[in-house]
């Protein structure tokens, strides 16, 4: 079903349910993979989509599309619900933080893209999340500095701020890893 | 190297996650479809046309033009029938003997022949 994302939230507000299903099998895979790169489980990913996409489909009746875009209400709503599950772990305790690396396959077993893979999202996960959010929404959504300071309420230079400290932690993080990413040659 | 050496790295490693984003479960889509259609208001089905069959035969394309004829012979019939044009009037004197329409109609032969009625 064609129509931008407003026009098909407006159409499921009304009654379309073809809209609503095109609408879901638009946003969901997004929401899902913004999740599971702040949190890096996917239990916990499918939860904070469910919740997310479900507070969307609650206000289609009412939606006005002047007000903002599809897409960056459902970051910013994504966003936050990722950090507040993030905190409360903190409360919890280190302990049932999640460990990427170790819940999925060895190095050994994967082929080098999947390690990549791996590795970026572990070193994602070592960010600050304020810093993980930035550089997920710049790098890995492609979303412009003036949408991520909408999406994390801030100003574009304090995102860019944010994605510059990123992009630095995870050259640090990830360069003793420089072997197992096949940069062995080179100097990252 | 650098700086920019390291930045290229982190780059390729961006545009390949960026080509194999995490992607969720067949089932977790189906479930998000199936909240995303029971949470739409009065889940109503849209049709993809109109299809009420009663008036499908009005959907023929010679329907309208047939009608319109239809219509203005009906016009004209009642025009003639009430104020024939002098044209008329020699054609059935001509062919019926009697410039009178009356006459020929069956209405007035009816009345003569039975007394009563008419």
């Amino acid at each position: 079903m064609q129509g931008d994302d407003a026009d098909l939230l407006v159409a499921m507000g009304q009654g379309d349910v073809r809209a609503a299903r095109a609408l879901s099998d638009r946003l969901t895979p997004r929401v899902y993979a913004q999740a599971f790169r702040m949190v890096g489980r996917q239990d916990v990913a499918e939860d904070i989509a469910q919740d997310a996409l479900m507070r969307l489909w609650n206000i289609a009746p009412d939606w006005d599309r002047h007000r903002a875009k599809v897409t960056t209400w459902i970051y910013r709503v994504t966003a936050n619900l990722c950090i507040d599950y993030l905190r409360k772990q903190r409360f919890v305790g280190s302990d049932e933080l999640p460990d990427v690396a170790d819940t999925r396959p060895s190095v050994a077993d994967q082929m080098h893209q999947s390690v990549r893979h791996d590795a970026l999202q572990s070193a994602l996960m070592d960010l600050p999340e304020r810093q993980r959010q930035a550089v997920v929404l710049r790098h890995l959504e492609e979303l412009s500095n003036p949408e991520i300071a909408q999406v994390m309420d801030l100003t574009v230079e304090a995102v860019e701020s944010l994605v510059a400290r990123g992009k630095r932690k995870l050259t640090e993080i990830l360069s003793p890893k420089k072997a197992a990413l096949g940069y062995a040659d080179q100097k990252v | 190297m650098t700086k920019q050496r390291a930045e290229d790295d982190l780059d390729v490693l961006f545009a390949a996650a960026r080509k194999d984003p995490p992607l969720p479960s067949d089932a977790f889509t189906d479930h998000m479809r199936q909240m995303a259609v029971a949470a739409t208001p009065m889940a109503t089905v849209t049709p993809d046309a109109p299809t009420s069959s009663a008036f499908a035969w009005l959907r023929a394309p010679w329907i309208w033009s047939a009608g319109t004829a239809f219509a203005s012979a009906l016009v004209v019939g009642v025009f003639v029938g009430i104020n024939p044009p002098t044209a008329v009037l020699d054609a059935t004197a001509q062919i019926f003997e009697t410039p009178d329409l009356w006459d020929v109609s069956g209405y007035g032969a009816y009345g003569e022949t039975t007394g009563d009625l008419l």
